[in-house]
């Protein structure tokens, strides 16, 4: 034993290496023939005019491949593409419009009662033609597992809104509700109600959607693949029942840090960048990029633990204490909107407030009125957003200047969204709703809402909320709108900051690009040069 | 000594110094924020410009190096601490309890650094503390390895025998033997982590493991100032020129000192 | 008594993966924030769905059994589904591990050659200051900082940087291994300098060049153990490299699952790494009983 040549070891574990390795191609190779997925599409390719891939680099992955389990923007950026709802959120002359999309027409027929048509030529990506039992079979599973969609068509007690959805033929259903709820149209405008083929909503009725073979919509473009953490591709579907994209492929590469999804456009790589920091953007731009920006519905703030400090006065002063102007102009760039109002005035029905101008005396005032003094408070924030952490560290200098001492303590994301959310565990933590209409931004700040981190409460303002969903008559339901609004902007649960814009750098040649709001690329319209 | 060991004592002691004493440099304070002045580039008035947040990036240097040898040390003993005393411990006592701290040791071993650091951050939240706790306990197992199969070593010498022949104790044997031998052992060893420390630190940083702003460190000004490196790139180049110079300096000592202490020990001077 | 030995190296590292398996397993529940938290993001769920989904990922059974069922899976080959994405967690983890294996045997290979190279301009040249320059300037920064500086250096040239492809965390990874290779085969070199086998190749009149390929060829299997070993730790490890350039490798896989909380990733990549650590610990620890006893003998 002992003579062995050694050559034979060496030989041997060179061997064994080029072994792995080859095993290890070999295996791959054929676990990729296994999960091969067919589909067969009967559709004939129609001549069209120049259609040109397209690769957009953005921040985060898709948490799901679930559009009635999308949360993030990534989910709705994405799978938005692939799936659509009965109505539509368009942007028109600055203000937001909930038109109807998958619906030709619809009427209420009473308060409570609601007849929508479908159109007669929309098919799925698997060829399937849509008729109205995809519809309700795709509300009635939003309703019963989405967790926007329960939100989104729940009242504050939790009792469904939609209390029976009723099939009259192929195209036509009705909607009959068990009160009347006046946001009915714009909540179905949500990606979170949008509408799948019925024989997928059955097969995952108790449980998200796992398999990417049934990411089926009626979308423009349809799922191809997805490589976790790394890229989407999705191509153009070719029987898509309205105006076709010019776009053949379209890749999401995911990058998660911001210099990388610049180094992408500037190289090449990408066409699109998301995710912008607005102290990149001379940089981009005196390197022949072209920069689109629009103001967000992300609505910036601190929010206040209203358990914790149940004094107005201690709240109102945190608002005076902080210079909105100084943060928006000189950590911004100017890229932001200071928030004189509880939602992004793009949404109709929002009102401009008395802002909480900037006065450290007031502020001091207030407190000493309190008798607050001598107190740390804790700031959570994500590190999700690196404008948030730099942002916490500015407040911490603001509330110091006023006597307030403040630890900032920074979390992981899913870690911070327990402890805000579901533990209101904290005395001021930093975060932004991005609300898709204005009763969903008001129902945030209702008793018990899920989203209510402060667990501010105030049953005036959520009788208010139950109110506007059934005032019939518009110009009673705006007075109650402001009401709402007024009295949440003065009983400030949270530091009322800005609204971010969002920022996309896009190469020269990439014309027609719209943003929605929403942080959604809008692809309709764009060509590539 | 040559001529690169005389310039690593160098760097390694001016930048001990202005660690200990950086308010003897600068005036301002690392954490003071000043918007209206951000980003902006080298001046008089601050000698290496302003960083994102319009704080002084010589001073935040300054106290970078500090709190980044602060971590590394920290973490060091630490390791240095739990290794050799579990180590020593396993070989004399042996059997069961023996098997048992070596199979812990081995899959603290087998986890990679970054998922304990993930673990702790979630749990206890990062910081200087959780940072230094995260690299000891991934060092630790080297120094276990090391001080349990020295003192295995040692322990079957004859000199041991012939000591328990004439009568001593067994914490006796321990302390003056093995102890003695496995120190060394360690120091040296600890010397050559001791880069390494540092270097895990800016790793966890720049992922954000590691110390979170506004305390500055080697590391976070790395993972900070990248996402700049477009429109202020100098501010890269300072933690990273930094960083280079304090590991190669601190690997070149290690040789030296490695070398050093294997000679003397040879020669049982030890 | 070979066999004997291979017998007992085995069964200690299935011991060590079934334990190292179930301490993660365990911290990972510990946690705050959990994989309904992660599904549902910011928004809350009532109690019935909450329980549905938990019982469908098996989350309301005694812990014990938990882990026991768990690795009765394992040996079944069901790694269950993840809980974050659309895929079965072997396929997920599988993926990951060939991407991560070729970029460690790649990474291995490259600054193998990179190593010899610097080592036969230094031995066999005489280019010492060169040969010693690299591996100091490569060890003075660790692969993280180095991966930045790279990144850096790639967009500052406009040279686009293929995110999710091999060739940054490969070139980062090969820059920042030469130092710690380097070092590993100089000393090897040195040592079997010192034989006397070269002394008398040299009396033969060999070149210096013949003389350090034979030396190369008998320090090659010590310095393929070591190797073997660490390129076992960048297949864990190198995630700093993937995260920056987003290469889909075990490293971005085990930071992503760890912020979604998917445990059944995360047990099916421990369970790898495990197996991958604890293999090449064994057939190292193997390789070195071989090479005792003939670093004593006479070649």
């Amino acid at each position: 034993m002992r003579n062995i040549n050694k050559n034979i070891v060496v030989i041997l574990v060179i061997a064994f290496v080029i072994i792995m390795f080859l095993s290890a191609f070999y295996a791959y190779n054929i676990h990729r023939v296994h999960s091969t997925v067919t589909i067969t599409y009967t559709y004939t390719y129609s001549v069209t005019s120049r259609l040109s891939p397209l690769t957009i680099a953005i921040s985060t992955d898709i948490s799901t491949v679930d559009i009635h389990f999308a949360t993030g923007v990534a989910d709705f950026e994405i799978l938005g593409k692939v799936y659509e709802s009965l109505f539509k959120i368009v942007l028109d002359n600055g203000k937001l419009e909930y038109v109807p999309w998958l619906v030709k027409y619809y009427k209420q027929l009473n308060d409570t009662t609601w007849i929508f048509v479908i159109r007669d030529n929309i098919y799925f990506h698997n060829g399937k033609k849509l008729d109205a039992w995809d519809v309700k079979a795709s509300l009635e599973r939003s309703m019963r597992i989405s967790p926007i969609g329960r939100m989104l068509l729940r009242d504050s007690s939790g009792n469904p809104i939609i209390s029976d959805i009723t099939v009259l033929n192929s195209t036509a259903i009705v909607l009959k509700l068990s009160k009347p709820f006046t946001p009915l149209v714009e909540h179905l405008a949500h990606l979170a109600t949008a509408i799948m083929p019925r024989e997928i909503a059955e097969k995952y009725w108790n449980s998200p959607i796992n398999s990417t073979a049934d990411v089926i919509g009626t979308g423009p473009f349809r799922f191809i693949s997805y490589e976790k953490g790394s890229k989407i591709v999705l191509a153009r579907f070719d029987g898509y029942w309205s105006k076709k994209p010019n776009i053949s492929l379209l890749t999401y590469l995911i990058l998660p840090n911001p210099s990388a999804r610049i180094s992408a456009v500037l190289s090449g790589s990408a066409d699109i960048a998301v995710g912008i920091s607005p102290d990149d953007v001379s940089k981009l731009r005196s390197s022949g990029i072209s920069i689109y920006n629009v103001t967000g519905v992300r609505l910036v703030l601190v929010a206040i633990n209203c358990k914790r400090i149940p004094d107005v006065r201690i709240r109102q002063a945190l608002n005076y204490a902080i210079d909105k102007k100084a943060i928006v102009k000189d950590l911004l760039n100017g890229f932001a909107a200071i928030a004189n109002s509880v939602a992004s005035p793009v949404f109709p029905n929002v009102y401009t407030m008395n802002p909480y101008e900037y006065n450290v005396s007031k502020a001091k005032e207030l407190l000493k009125e309190a008798g607050f003094s001598n107190k740390t408070l804790k700031l959570l924030v994500s590190t999700r957003s690196a404008k948030d952490i730099q942002l916490a560290q500015v407040i911490q200098q603001y509330l110091a200047a006023i006597g307030i001492n403040t630890e900032i303590i920074q979390m992981e994301h899913t870690a911070f969204l327990k402890k805000v959310f579901r533990e209101h565990d904290f005395d001021l933590a930093i975060y932004g709703p991005s609300p898709s209409s204005l009763y969903y931004a008001l129902t945030y700040w209702r008793t018990n809402a899920s989203l209510n981190g402060p667990q501010y409460s105030n049953p005036v303002y959520d009788k208010l909320l139950d109110d506007i969903a059934s005032e019939v008559n518009e110009s009673k339901r705006a007075l109650l709108y402001k009401e709402a609004q007024e009295i949440l902007w003065s009983d400030a649960p949270a530091i009322w900051l800005y609204y971010e814009d969002i920022i996309v750098a896009a190469k020269p040649s990439i014309k027609g690009l719209q943003i929605l709001p929403f942080q959604m690329l809008v692809l309709d319209n764009v060509l590539v040069d | 000594m040559n001529i690169w060991t005389k310039i690593s004592i160098v760097v390694l002691v001016v930048e001990a110094f202005l660690a200990a004493f950086p308010q003897l440099f600068s005036h301002y304070s690392p954490t003071t924020i000043d918007l209206t002045n951000r980003l902006a580039p080298p001046s008089i008035a601050h000698f290496l410009g302003t960083d994102t947040l319009g704080r002084d990036v010589f001073i935040r240097l300054l106290y970078a190096i500090r709190y980044s040898f602060t971590v590394a040390s920290f973490s060091l003993v630490l390791s240095l601490s739990i290794g050799l005393l579990m180590g020593s411990l396993s070989a004399i006592v042996g059997g069961f309890a023996d098997s048992m701290l070596s199979t812990l040791f081995n899959i603290l071993y087998i986890i990679p650094g970054f998922f304990i650091a993930i673990a702790l951050s979630i749990l206890i939240g990062s910081g200087l503390t959780t940072t230094s706790i995260v690299i000891g306990l991934s060092l630790a197992p080297i120094f276990y390895r090391l001080c349990r199969s020295a003192a295995k070593e040692i322990l079957t010498q004859p000199y041991i025998e012939a000591a328990k022949a004439l009568g001593a104790s067994t914490n006796w044997i321990i302390f003056r033997y093995v102890g003695k031998e496995l120190f060394y052992i360690a120091l040296t060893t600890a010397i050559f982590l001791l880069s390494d420390a540092i270097a895990f630190e800016a790793s966890l940083s720049i992922l954000g493991l590691g110390v979170q702003p506004p305390t500055p460190t080697l590391g976070n000004m790395i993972a900070e100032y990248k996402e700049y490196v477009f429109t202020s790139p100098h501010l890269l180049i300072y933690p990273v020129m930094v960083i280079a110079t304090t590991i190669a300096s601190l690997n070149t000592l290690a040789n030296e000192v490695g070398k050093k202490l294997n000679v003397l020990m040879k020669n049982s001077l030890l | 008594m070979m066999w004997w030995l291979i017998a007992k190296s085995i069964a200690k590292t299935f011991t060590l993966i079934l334990l190292t398996t179930a301490t993660i397993y365990l911290v990972a529940r510990a946690f705050p924030g959990d994989p309904i938290t992660v599904l549902y993001g910011e928004q809350p769920i009532s109690d019935e769905v909450r329980k549905a989904v938990e019982s469908r990922l098996g989350l309301d059974k005694p812990l014990y059994l938990q882990i026991l069922i768990y690795w009765r899976r394992v040996f079944t080959g069901d790694w269950g589904v993840s809980t974050f994405f659309a895929k079965p967690v072997f396929q997920v983890v599988f993926q990951s591990f060939i991407n991560s294996l070729k970029l460690a045997v790649s990474a291995t290979v490259l600054t193998t050659l990179v190593c010899v190279l610097l080592a036969y301009l230094s031995m066999a040249k005489g280019f010492k200051m060169l040969s010693s320059v690299f591996p100091t300037l490569s060890s003075s920064m660790p692969a993280a900082v180095w991966g930045v500086v790279l990144m850096v250096f790639a967009a500052y040239l406009k040279i686009p940087i293929g995110f999710g492809s091999m060739s940054m965390p490969l070139l980062t990874l090969v820059v920042a291994g030469t130092g710690v290779f380097y070092r590993i085969l100089q000393s090897l070199l040195e040592k079997t300098f010192s034989e006397p086998f070269v002394e008398m190749y040299k009396a033969f009149g060999m070149s210096i060049e013949k003389i350090f390929l034979k030396a190369l060829r008998y320090a090659m299997p010590v310095y393929l153990t070591a190797t073997f070993y660490r390129m076992g730790l960048i297949i864990a490890g190198a995630m700093a490299t993937e995260v920056i350039f987003a290469y889909p490798g075990m490293g971005l896989l085990l930071v992503q699952a760890f912020s979604s909380r998917d445990y059944p990733v995360l047990i099916g990549w421990t369970t790898i790494v495990s197996v991958t650590l604890s293999v090449l610990n064994m057939v190292s620890d193997i390789l070195h009983i071989y090479m005792d006893p003939r670093l004593r003998g006479v070649v």
